[in-house]
Parts: structure tokens; sequence; C-alpha cells
């Protein structure tokens, strides 16, 4: 079993907890996005890739689901079976690259990876989209820490 | 559905699998640094010091080069990267 608390205070998980269910199901719901290495003239290849990879996803997505499921989360605990965590590593990386295509795009490239975010030029509608990223990548840190 | 059903479907006459094929991984600006290497120690078998290089690579140079072989095997990986949510291509090592 692994558990671990989040850093983040419990009060901003609580608040963050519905919109990241919200986001999730949407990302669940929205249909695959392009593989850039396919051969297209070879229609089998790509269909079957394509399936391929999308039942694995949905079965990284059960994963994420048993956890934001949990009542723990929502109060800043991780905590599931090991056997669930490199689905749920995935699922979360799946989520967070919706987040930053459909909400995060008044923010750079570099403003993303290196975290020099200025709030006051931007948005306040973005805020909470950008806590739900950081929030997640702080999920994977600890899963990625008790997994190696 | 695994990988070899998709290996099985390409029963085609295929001259491209004797050439050798290199797996690309591209930048993208939302994995962590930490979960590129997880991912390059995981699926290539890389030791912490091959990967954290080819995640520099990737993260400084917008590429990198990380597997090259039959198409078979290059497939298998950039199949394995992509669930992963690696950006992954494939490319022709003429």
């Amino acid at each position: 079993m692994i558990e671990f608390r989040l850093k983040v205070d419990s009060r901003i998980t609580r608040g963050l907890a519905p919109l990241i269910v919200k986001c999730f199901s949407e990302c669940r719901n929205r249909s695959l996005p392009a593989f850039p290495y396919l051969d297209e003239k070879d229609g089998d290849l790509v269909d079957s890739w394509e399936s391929s990879l999308g039942e694995d996803f949905a079965q990284d997505r059960q994963a994420l689901a048993r956890l934001l499921n949990s009542s723990k989360f929502a109060h800043g605990y991780v905590e599931m079976e090991e056997n669930d965590a490199e689905l749920v590593l995935r699922s979360i990386t799946e989520i967070r690259m919706y987040v930053r295509e459909q909400y995060l795009g008044a923010l750079t490239d570099v403003e993303l990876e290196t975290g020099d975010v200025s709030f006051s030029q931007k948005s306040s509608s973005i805020q909470p989209f950008y806590l739900i990223y950081l929030v997640l990548a702080e999920v994977q840190e600890g899963l990625i820490q008790e997994i190696m | 559905m695994s990988l070899e059903t998709i290996t099985k479907t390409e029963t085609k006459e295929d001259t491209s699998l004797d050439i050798p094929w290199r797996v690309v991984v591209l930048n993208d600006p939302v994995n962590l640094m930490s979960y590129v290497v997880m991912v390059f120690k995981k699926v290539l078998g890389f030791n912490e010091t091959k990967a954290t290089k080819h995640m520099r690579e990737v993260h400084e140079l917008g590429r990198s080069i990380v597997w090259s072989g039959n198409r078979e095997k290059a497939e298998n990986f950039a199949y394995q990267l992509q669930h992963w949510h690696l950006q992954t291509i494939l490319e022709k090592d003429d």
C-alpha cells in the first residue's frame, strides 16, 4: 500500500477536488489525441494501435478514479494499492495535458516549465486550473519517490 | 488488446522491417523531468545516468533518439512510450 500526504494545504485540495473530478470527466470523454507516428496507409495498424492505446488509457483512468473517489484525497492524502501507482501516474499525465490544452493556453511553455507565473497579468479564471496542474504534479512526484 | 496483436496484423510484405528505425522522444512542456527519467528507466531499461542524459537532450534540444534497431522492437518501444504519454515518433535510420 502506498500512502503519503500532500504538502499543499488541505483546504486547497478540498476546494480543488470537485474541479479535478470535472476535468477528469471531461478528459475521459474526449476522443484520443492523434499519435505522431503511424503509417496512415496501413489502416489495420492504425486501428489496432489506437484501439489498444484507448483500452490501456481506459484502464489507467479506472485506477485514477479509485484515487479521486477516495474521501481521503480531498483532504490531501494519497492512498492506493502499489499496483495502481503506474496507472495513476500515466492517467494524471493525461489530465495535466488536458488541463494545459483546455484551460492554460494563456500560459507559455516557459512559464509552465519554470513555474514562474505572474497571475496579476493573467485572467483569474486560470488560477484554479493552474493549481490543479501543480497539485497533480505533486501527486506524481510523491508516487515517483514511492515506486523508484 | 496487446501489442502482440498489433504486430500480428502486420503480415504484409514489408521491406522496411529490415531497415533500422529510430525511436525519437520529443519535448513537451507538461511532463516532469523526474517522470521522463522514470519512464526511460522503466521502458528502455536505462540506468539513472543514461536516462537523465536523454531527458536533458529532450528538454534542451527538443528531441532525443532513445533507441534504434528493427522496426518491430522500435514500434514496441514507441507504443509503450506513447502509453506513458511521451510524444514519440519513429524515423527510418537512413
